[in-house]
């Protein structure tokens, strides 16, 4: 059981030294160390109850809140009013003044009541405490208290947040003896405790404060204020009512205050609106009870004037609906009908539906023919359903316009809706919010989609996938085929590692296996992952039959025509698209598919341009980053996807890209949003549905090719290898082998780690182009990283290759690097404050260190012992992870790495057997083995 | 920014006292004011109360003979019946045209009074009778009806009797109203008022400072 604490404001009194009392309410003792912080703070406790000086009422307060205990319901409304005091004292609405009891003058920091807003927070704090408290009304206890906490927070921030040694002006006024008894009153104001004075001169000092503060506090505090109503008897009978408010919140009419001084004040206040409002003055016949006003003058009081009076302290008080904000009053309600006969499933975004709207005034229904009855009657206010409501003339003509113009069309197509239903929140968009859509017919699951309500059921992954795909990869395949059926192109767009391959595989094998597909497919992608397709096809999809259509020897237009016949995916990259686009175009393809389509981000180059005309039934765009700088590159990807979606690309920089990007505008981003919803899935790994599925640590390969210049390199050294090792025996010979294969291994990492001395510009490595690749998209995911490689003048080489300006300093970490320095670095990423990248070599950092911010490990080059790589992995994955770590191992396609890599893979334990010693293993090799090893597969040149 | 000028009746009343009394005593009384010598000013019924200080404290009352008791009920009764007319002294615009034509210009016309000082100095008016004339023009000058008081009308009769005449236009119901908020921004824009530094600080140390260097403290800026 924990310790409750009652507590109460005790007195107003300022010759009582306690203001609050706390108590406990069950049982239990205090503990010792909240005694002894209460004693700290002057606390007296006698006998179970804790009396607080009225001078540390907030410190001692706040030092409560600290506690583990459980607050009574009363204490805790005490603790709000005083929060609400500091957050006055924060407006800066206070002022240094005394208070007098008798003879006795106080020196004491006080409220400043002039902005009204606080004057009305007061009174309903009043009212909440509408008990009487301790015996005494809350309209003298509640004010009396907020008066303490403002004065005793005040000295409390004065004395724990200035240094007498400061260089400030009132660090120097303290440090100062007072001479006058102003300097006196001011340096009262900054003690710990209250001093007492009496005497003449401070009489005289009292009251010149109280002559210069009159001028400053809300005077009428104590005696109510004025206030307006605005009402309306009919149309032509507007009046202006003269309402008291007494310091209770009551309302009272002239004839009800019979105290002249009350009457007096009324009118004191009434000549002062009428400064503002000269209105009420010049007709004064009905003074002192109202003021009649035509509606328009009705309009500016309204809208003009009692704002003004709010701020000058008066309330006004006017019909609930006229007090509302506009744009909720003005509503309109969409139907859309569609038949099945209606859907076009070749331009499915022309589909005619039938269209009906009606409009909605405060909470009842309005026909077009009434909105245009009232727009033409050009009033300011309507009564509408016995309801005065005020009529926004601008949106009123807008609403009017649209309305005929939609009555006129009678039907909208689809793209229409789309753009009706994502923009019905769009208040600088729309002439008229929309409160309502109701569908019928198959736009029901269109406008589902743009709300997010995904009703359609996730499909059995296909029988010939080879695997298992998780949920989320079957929503995401389902997903496809849905978008396949209606004719719309989709864009997947989940976060790097989700699967966005296997996902289109499994869609693909899907589509054939239902034998919905008599044409190929044709994929586009970097040539970085033409390899990793290739792989992924084989391992998941083994029936797939597909084409590479790349590199030099690829085929000729005929040759190639007649190959597309055979197989069901034609794989080719966004370099050749451009120089092969018309014999790509003289296919029709079942679809288009880009991986990495924001290759198109830019819709004025022809590679962007071309791909566009390639003609297919169902486009799909595959890319973990749809938009890498500006919001245009969403435009290029729909214009694929679904050209003519999006408007033209000038409509689309008017309507989106300026109103988000220069004018920050949330709505119209939140309407984009909405708008490609439909035809847009992004899964984030953070999801918690898809982290769910994802296992603690997902392996995955990257296939890279190899350039030109390291396949010529890689070739040579293996001819001299196998010319020479033939000759060789014994030790010469092993030593030649372990020699080349380190040697090959550098060159599938770069040539400059064998040629230092040439000079290297452009892509001249093909594991380091794709590495570039994902970090790019990793660091916009925001993810953090670690590359292990083995070779110290790689990770330079990366290091120098991965820095951009936008980057802090990449850490590499490696033998050469002191412990301090080390320790240094480790520090920085773990605390996410440094680069989100860091670079290791193998020896140096693959043992030892807690890297556990990282979440991506990329092993650059291979180490062939599984047990080195996975401890290196384990700096990342291991106690304290807690997000799924990706780990991405690089593999030179057709080289030494790969051959390894199968091996690896089809034989774990042998070969962790065999080559748990290192290389040594390889120098035992036949001749033959050794060729089968090392030799080069030469198609697999980029 | 020019010095407003005083009400018709204000400028009356200060020719009154002036042209009856040598010009030391007039500025002996000024300085009485300025140093702050007036204690407990009163305005009431027909006449007008308070205390100097000086070598002593003196005592002056001065009581207006302008309106018989008659005239000051007809007054009350024109002034309570009239709300323009109580509007324009409530917001201190009324001018002299608009009583001009009116009974006794509504009670704002000065034609005698009667001054005493526990002084006994020589002369109709000593300077503690013009001190109080001189703080009386600040009384007036913030509130109109102060000078109709001093006349000898009966305020809380015209605020009672106000009204009166048109109580059919009080309108009461439980109809369903709502309170309009106060303007966003206007709390955020809101700037201390308490600045600057009061008139009687004449330590070398800036008032304005301190305060500001507690307010940046309170708000935790520094």
């Amino acid at each position: 059981m924990r310790t409750m604490i009652q507590g109460n404001y005790i007195s107003e009194l300022m010759t009582d030294e306690y203001g609050f009392s706390l108590w406990i309410l069950n049982d239990l003792e205090i503990q010792d160390t909240w005694r002894e912080q209460l004693l700290d703070l002057d606390v007296s406790i006698h006998e179970g109850e804790m009396r607080i000086p009225r001078i540390k009422m907030v410190e001692t307060l706040l030092t409560i809140l600290k506690w583990n205990v459980e607050i009574s319901e009363q204490l805790r409304a005490w603790i709000r009013l005083m929060q609400w005091s500091m957050r006055v004292a924060e407006l800066g609405c206070f002022y240094p003044g005394m208070m007098q009891d008798g003879n006795i003058y106080y020196s004491k920091w006080m409220i400043d009541f002039s902005l009204t807003k606080i004057r009305e927070e007061l009174h309903e704090w009043i009212r909440f405490f509408r008990d009487e408290i301790n015996g005494k009304k809350s309209e003298t206890m509640v004010p009396a208290f907020v008066g303490d906490c403002l004065d005793s927070y005040i000295r409390l921030v004065i004395n724990t947040r200035f240094s007498l040694n400061s260089g400030s002006e009132l660090a120097k006024f303290l440090r100062y003896r007072p001479f006058y008894t102003h300097e006196e009153w001011f340096n009262h104001l900054c003690t710990e405790e209250y001093v007492i004075e009496t005497g003449k001169r401070w009489g005289e000092l009292f009251d010149q404060v109280t002559h210069w503060v009159s001028s400053k506090s809300g005077e009428n505090l104590d005696i109510g204020h004025l206030g307006f109503r605005l009402r309306a008897l009919d149309e032509d009978s507007w009046y202006i009512e003269y309402i008291w408010q007494d310091v209770n919140g009551k309302l009272k009419g002239w004839t009800e205050l019979r105290n002249t001084h009350l009457r007096d004040e009324f009118m004191r206040q009434l000549a002062e609106a009428s400064v503002d409002y000269p209105l009420l003055a010049e007709r004064s016949e009905h003074t002192p009870y109202f003021c009649a006003i035509s509606m328009n003058e009705a309009y500016v009081f309204l809208r003009h004037l009692a704002p003004r009076l709010r701020l000058k302290g008066f309330a006004v008080w006017a019909p609930p609906s006229l007090v509302q904000s506009k744009k909720a009053r003005l509503g309109m309600q969409v139907k859309l009908n569609a038949s099945e006969k209606t859907y076009r499933s070749s331009i499915p975004l022309q589909s005619l539906l039938d269209f009906d709207m009606s409009f909605v005034l405060g909470q009842e229904n309005m026909s077009i023919e009434q909105l245009e009855d009232i727009y033409e009657h050009n009033k300011p206010f309507t009564k509408w359903n016995g309801e005065w409501v005020l009529l926004d003339h601008d949106s009123l003509k807008k609403a009017v316009a649209w309305a005929q113009k939609q009555k006129k069309k009678g039907k909208v197509t689809l793209k229409d809706a789309l753009f009706l239903q994502a923009m019905s929140e769009d208040s600088d968009f729309m002439p008229v919010s929309i409160l309502s859509f109701q569908s019928e017919g198959w736009v029901s699951q269109w406008l589902d989609l743009v709300e997010a309500k995904n009703t359609f059921e996730p499909l059995a992954q296909p029988e010939t996938f080879q695997g298992t795909l998780r949920s989320y990869q079957c929503i995401g395949m389902s997903w496809l085929i849905q978008l396949r059926h209606w004719g719309m192109g989709a864009c997947l767009s989940d976060d790097m590692g989700l699967g966005k391959t296997i996902q289109f595989l499994a869609y693909l094998a899907y589509c054939k296996e239902k034998g919905w597909v008599d044409r190929p497919f044709l994929l586009i992608c970097p040539t970085s992952v033409l390899g990793n397709w290739e792989k992924e096809i084989e391992r998941f999809v083994p029936d797939l039959k597909f084409y590479i259509h790349h590199g030099p020897n690829r085929l000729t237009v005929e040759e190639f025509t007649k190959q597309t016949g055979h197989v069901d995916i034609v794989m080719t990259t966004y370099s050749i698209i451009q120089r092969d686009f018309l014999m790509m175009q003289r296919v029709n393809w079942d679809g288009v598919v880009l991986d990495e389509a924001q290759h198109i981000k830019n819709a004025a180059t022809i590679q962007a341009k071309v791909i566009r005309t390639i003609p297919c039934d169902h486009r799909i765009a595959l890319t973990g980053t749809p938009i890498e700088n500006r919001l245009e590159e969403l435009w290029s990807i729909f214009e694929f996807l679904n050209g003519g979606y999006l408007g033209s690309l000038q409509t689309f920089r008017r309507e989106f890209v300026q109103p988000i990007e220069k004018a920050q505008n949330s709505e119209r981003l939140s309407s984009l949003r909405k708008l490609i919803r439909p035809f847009f899935l992004r899964r984030s790994k953070n999801d918690p549905a898809v982290v769910s599925d994802l296992p603690d640590k997902i392996e995955q390969k990257e296939y890279c090719y190899l350039t030109r210049e390291q396949a010529v390199l890689y070739e040579q050294v293996v001819t001299e290898l196998l010319q020479r090792e033939e000759k060789l025996q014994g030790i010469e010979r092993k030593g030649l082998i372990l020699a080349a294969i380190s040697r090959l291994k550098q060159i599938c990492s770069h040539p400059a780690l064998i040629l230092p001395d040439r000079q290297y510009t452009g892509h001249v490595s093909g594991k380091l182009t794709r590495l570039q690749e994902m970090v790019e998209e990793m660091i916009s995911e925001g993810d953090r990283i670690l590359i292990f490689t083995q070779f110290r003048k790689m990770g330079e080489i990366i290091k120098k290759s991965l820095s951009t300006p936008n980057l802090k300093e990449i850490p590499f970490l490696h033998g050469g690097v002191v412990k301090e320095h080390r320790d240094r670095m480790v520090d920085q990423f773990q605390s996410s404050q440094g680069s989100p990248i860091f670079l290791l070599s193998l020896k140096a950092g693959g043992v030892g260190l807690n890297l556990t911010r990282a979440n991506r490990v990329i092993h650059f080059d291979r180490w062939w012992n599984p047990a080195v790589e996975n401890q290196a992995t384990d700096r990342a994955y291991r106690i304290g992870q807690k997000e799924v770590v990706h780990v991405h191992k690089m593999v030179c396609m057709g080289t030494i790495e790969e051959k390894i890599d199968q091996m690896m893979e089809r034989k774990q334990q042998l070969v962790s057997e065999i080559i748990h010693t290192g290389e040594n293993w390889v120098t035992e090799l036949s001749s033959n083995e050794l060729r089968d090893l090392v030799a080069l597969r030469n198609e697999l040149v980029e | 920014m020019g010095k407003k000028i005083p009400a018709w009746f204000i400028q009356q009343w200060l020719s009154f006292f002036e042209r009856q009394c040598p010009t030391y005593t007039w500025q002996r009384g000024k300085m009485d004011l300025q140093r702050g010598y007036i204690r407990q000013l009163e305005i009431r019924k027909g006449r007008l109360e308070a205390f100097v200080l000086g070598m002593d404290t003196y005592q002056v009352e001065i009581k207006s003979r302008n309106l018989s008791e008659e005239n000051q009920k007809e007054l009350e009764k024109i002034i309570s019946r009239d709300p323009a007319l109580l509007m324009k002294i409530y917001q201190r615009t009324l001018v002299q045209e608009d009583v001009v034509n009116k009974p006794h210009q509504l009670g704002f016309a000065l034609y005698g009074v009667e001054a005493t000082c526990s002084c006994h100095g020589r002369g109709d008016f000593c300077s503690h009778i013009i001190a109080v004339v001189l703080a009386a023009v600040e009384c007036y000058q913030a509130d109109y009806s102060q000078f109709l008081i001093f006349q000898g009308l009966n305020w809380e009769v015209i605020l009672s009797d106000f009204g009166n005449q048109d109580e059919d236009a009080a309108m009461w119901d439980s109809e369903n109203f709502s309170l309009l908020p106060i303007p966003e921004g206007s709390i955020r824009s809101f700037e201390s008022r308490m600045g600057a530094a009061p008139p009687f600080w004449t330590a070398s140390f800036s008032f304005q400072r301190m305060l500001e260097e507690i307010l940046r403290k309170v708000r935790d800026e520094e």
